[in-house]
């Protein structure tokens, strides 16, 4: 019997349990966790810039919590690199029209390894990159390849902190082996199987 | 420790399971076809092809591996070493080779491992003369050695070897004869590692194989045996994702078949393996 199996697991991450936290407020910007797994929205007077919707879960609730802290629209999304348990799960800021945006070395990997929940980057930078929206900024600082090769860090400006994913946990060690760190320069792999295994 | 080290494998052949004591740890030189070669030593084992206009070697491995080697061929031959190829882009299979620039050699790899080269920088690497695009071959003294290009599995620079007219392949690291190989699985792509042994199989132009580790010959069935211990992790791990297990909780589920217990290296490597194939299929990496 041969069957083909989906790499991708619709189960996988919306079966795992988990409350989410109020957002907490820092100059303007609020840090939303779920399940283990945070984002940050930035609220002005022109619309929200949020980031990483994770999961068709974790993006409902964060457009719940993003609108009971103001009407504005969201109006952008930044991805902060391109793995599957931060990136999924944007169709809902898309529906309202919202602007993606990544580092552009995430495309080649939601090219290369396709997911059925991940929005396509609408803007894709090549080095750092300020996005400018109701007098505020976010700066996404590009350091080169790290956890990933697309990995940007967030600098809001005004404000005296940078949102930093997967390259620190604070106060944890991490996974006992490091996913992506140590994985060789990517350089255009263009998988020639796309995205199924055969089961024996 | 020597005896610890010394591995009873169960050699599979057509004819059935068949018992045979291999010492990892002495050199070995061993001709698999006429003129064609592997050197062994515990780390690592290479591919060298003698001709009447000079010696094709592969991976030096180290510079103390690469001497060994060279010692080696100076046993079969007089010639002088012209091409080194490298199988990958991975420092314990490609250092070591300045013993073989010193007498003139060409050094040739697949075009995506000098990225890789560039961004390691490594004093005992000699970074390649030429590189090759895809499919290709080198061809000295009679002899055409045939570089064989998969795309990604295990890095993205990979060759696959086999001299012309011969039946033995020389596949580095995709396959380990008889072992379960490193539990972290570095650099491999679990996907394109299965196609990739998917497409070696269906070859019917080769029916045995030197690696880059292990015993110096092995059979087809023994690829065969990789390729499905892999088939079997990924769907012990996909399973239970599915069941909604996280990593933790996941480990104590694997059981795979016994014929992949009897792996070399099952005890000590399951569970990191389980764990990258867990990545693998949540995080998109």
């Amino acid at each position: 019997m041969v069957t083909c199996l989906a790499r991708w697991s619709g189960n996988a991450l919306s079966a795992l349990g988990g409350k989410h936290e109020k957002p907490e407020k820092r100059y303007g910007i609020y840090a939303f966790r779920y399940r283990g797994t945070r984002s940050l929205f930035v609220v002005t007077d022109d619309g929200v810039i949020a980031t990483d919707p994770v999961s068709v879960d974790h993006s409902k609730i964060l457009r719940e919590e993003i609108a009971k802290v103001t009407d504005q629209p969201v109006k952008y999304v930044v991805y902060s690199h391109y793995h599957w348990d931060h990136v999924p799960g944007g169709q809902i800021f898309k529906d309202e029209g919202v602007v993606f945006i990544a580092q552009e070395n995430c495309a080649r990997e939601f090219n290369d390894n396709p997911h059925p929940d991940i929005v396509m980057p609408n803007i894709n930078f090549s080095d750092d990159y300020t996005l400018k929206l109701g007098g505020r900024s976010l700066e996404l600082l590009y350091s080169g390849p790290n956890h990933g090769e697309c990995m940007v860090a967030m600098r809001p400006d005004p404000g005296d902190y940078i949102f930093v994913v997967d390259l620190v946990t604070p106060g944890a060690p991490r996974s006992a082996f490091f996913p992506t760190i140590h994985r060789t320069i990517g350089s255009a792999r263009s998988r020639k199987s796309k995205r199924s295994i055969t089961k024996p | 420790m020597r005896v610890l080290l010394t591995f009873i494998l169960m050699t599979l052949t057509a004819s059935g399971a068949q018992a045979q004591s291999i010492d990892l740890f002495t050199k070995d030189t061993t001709e698999l076809a006429p003129g064609v070669y592997t050197f062994g030593a515990f780390s690592a084992r290479s591919l060298f092809v003698v001709t009447d206009d000079g010696v094709i070697a592969t991976d030096p491995v180290s510079t103390k591996n690469a001497a060994d080697m060279r010692a080696a061929i100076a046993e079969v031959t007089d010639q002088p070493v012209k091409y080194v190829i490298y199988s990958h882009q991975h420092w314990d299979h490609v250092l070591g080779g300045q013993i073989f620039k010193d007498e003139g050699a060409t050094f040739i790899s697949h075009d995506k491992c000098i990225p890789h080269f560039l961004r390691h920088p490594n004093d005992e690497l000699v970074m390649p003369d030429k590189t090759v695009a895809s499919d290709s071959g080198i061809t000295l003294g009679g002899k055409t050695l045939k570089l064989m290009y998969f795309g990604p599995n295990h890095g993205d620079c990979m060759l696959v070897m086999q001299v012309e007219g011969t039946d033995v392949l020389y596949i580095n690291d995709l396959v380990t004869p008889y072992s379960v190989g490193l539990g972290f699985m570095p650099d491999y792509d679990p996907g394109e590692w299965v196609r990739t042994l998917n497409e070696l199989e269906a070859m019917d132009t080769w029916n045995t194989f030197t690696g880059g580790h292990g015993v110096p010959e092995a059979p087809k069935a023994a690829m065969n045996q990789r390729r499905r211990y892999i088939e079997a992790l990924m769907q012990a791990v996909l399973g239970g994702i599915a069941d909604g297990k996280r990593l933790e909780g996941l480990y104590d589920t694997i059981e795979l078949p016994k014929e992949f217990q009897e792996m070399r290296g099952y005890d000590a490597h399951i569970r990191r393996s389980a764990e990258r194939i867990y990545h693998y299929y949540t995080m998109g990496w």
